[in-house]
């Protein structure tokens, strides 16, 4: 074993964690080497100042310091509870319920509107064909019950039915669209 | 039964489950082996105290935290321990001025420390000193292990598990260390035979 060895393996000869081989190369050259025989006692004794160095006690005052810190702790949990309850409507501020309703307002309204939009926009060829001869908006819709903004045309008859599916007057082509505007 | 016949581990479920007192009792269980080990981190009577409310604070909000996964002493020493590196490395970032070059006169200002009380008389107030200083002048990976095996005298296994890496490495740490800390000693001439 050399010095480096030596120098590696004196934490675990303290700990008595060397094998018996080991423990003999170990002390071998504790014997044969002054130098890591002065190194090894000076750890020990570095070791025994460590353990004897006096142990602090915390100061007298901790635990009414620590207790003060808690009790504020808990009370501010506290205020941020009433802050809630502050938000609820019985006891709202003036700004704050105003522009609480408002927005509620908004997104009520705007569901409302987005859900009785129909989706599918109408193919109405009848009055397709029209166009080319009249302006179809100027031409009355008649109502039907649908109550979307874009509706199907009450003239229309199964042959525009008929034509979205069998097209008579384009064999080959696709169907132009053609959306009637709800009049309110 | 008495509650100091509780366990730790039975302490920390019964304050998970509301009771104060438990919490209280671990307090007074933990304080002042927290205090030692927090004060050899940073040096300072004032931080380690601040730093060990803080530590028993984070007990108090983050209680349902702990698992029984771990001991809980390990749990609360790894609690301290960030917490005090935390301070350090804030520390570290500020400037910091001698106070001598506060003083309006030419006055020096020498502090004294709780360190010149830990061994007693002449030789020991300065090999205290000394040994706190080497410490202080450690890298802080050898400076954690030293202090939790060989002041706080916790097992590999636990310091392990505070300091988040494998037994092996902390023997090796606390070998590369000790070595380390014994010729800081021997360049300020002292001898600990």
């Amino acid at each position: 074993m050399n010095c480096y060895d030596f120098e590696l393996n004196i934490t675990p000869f303290l700990d008595g964690e060397l094998k018996q081989k080991e423990l003999t190369t170990f002390r071998t050259h504790r014997e044969s080497c002054t130098g890591c025989k002065s190194k090894l006692e000076s750890m020990k004794g570095m070791l025994n100042c460590l353990k004897d160095i006096k142990p602090l006690t915390a100061p007298n005052d901790f635990n009414v310091k620590l207790h003060h810190k808690i009790t504020q702790i808990e009370n501010r949990k506290l205020a941020k509870k009433w802050n809630l309850l502050e938000l609820l409507p019985f006891g709202m501020r003036p700004l704050h319920t105003m522009a609480f309703g408002l927005s509620l307002v908004l997104v009520l309204a705007s569901s409302f509107l987005l859900l009785t939009v129909d989706k599918v926009p109408v193919v109405n060829m009848d009055k397709h064909n029209q166009a080319n001869t009249s302006n179809p908006f100027k031409q009355a819709v008649p109502q039907t019950q649908n109550q979307g903004f874009y509706t199907q045309s009450a003239t229309q008859d199964t042959n525009t039915t008929d034509s979205i599916s069998h097209p008579k007057n384009f064999p080959g082509a696709t169907p132009p669209i053609h959306l009637v505007k709800k009049n309110n | 039964m008495e509650q100091f016949e509780y366990s730790d581990e039975e302490l920390i479920a019964m304050f998970q489950d509301g009771d104060t007192q438990a919490y209280n009792q671990l307090v007074f269980r933990y304080k002042d082996r927290l205090y030692n080990f927090i004060y050899r981190f940073v040096n300072d009577l004032d931080k380690a105290e601040d730093l060990l409310q803080d530590t028993f604070l984070k007990l108090y909000t983050h209680k349902h935290s702990y698992r029984e996964i771990a001991k809980f002493s390990t749990w609360l020493y790894t609690i301290a321990s960030n917490l005090a590196k935390t301070e350090l490395r804030k520390l570290r970032r500020r400037r910091t001025y001698s106070a001598s070059d506060l003083s309006r006169d030419n006055r020096e200002f020498v502090f004294t420390t709780q360190d010149d009380q830990t061994f007693s008389g002449e030789d020991g107030a300065s090999l205290g000193k000394n040994l706190q200083a080497a410490l202080n002048a450690l890298p802080q990976d050898f400076k954690t292990i030293i202090i939790l095996r060989d002041i706080q005298e916790l097992s590999y296994e636990d310091i392990s598990k505070i300091v988040g890496v494998p037994i092996g490495t902390v023997k090796s740490r606390i070998n590369r260390g000790r070595l380390k800390l014994q010729k800081l000693l021997i360049n300020k001439g002292e001898k600990v035979n």
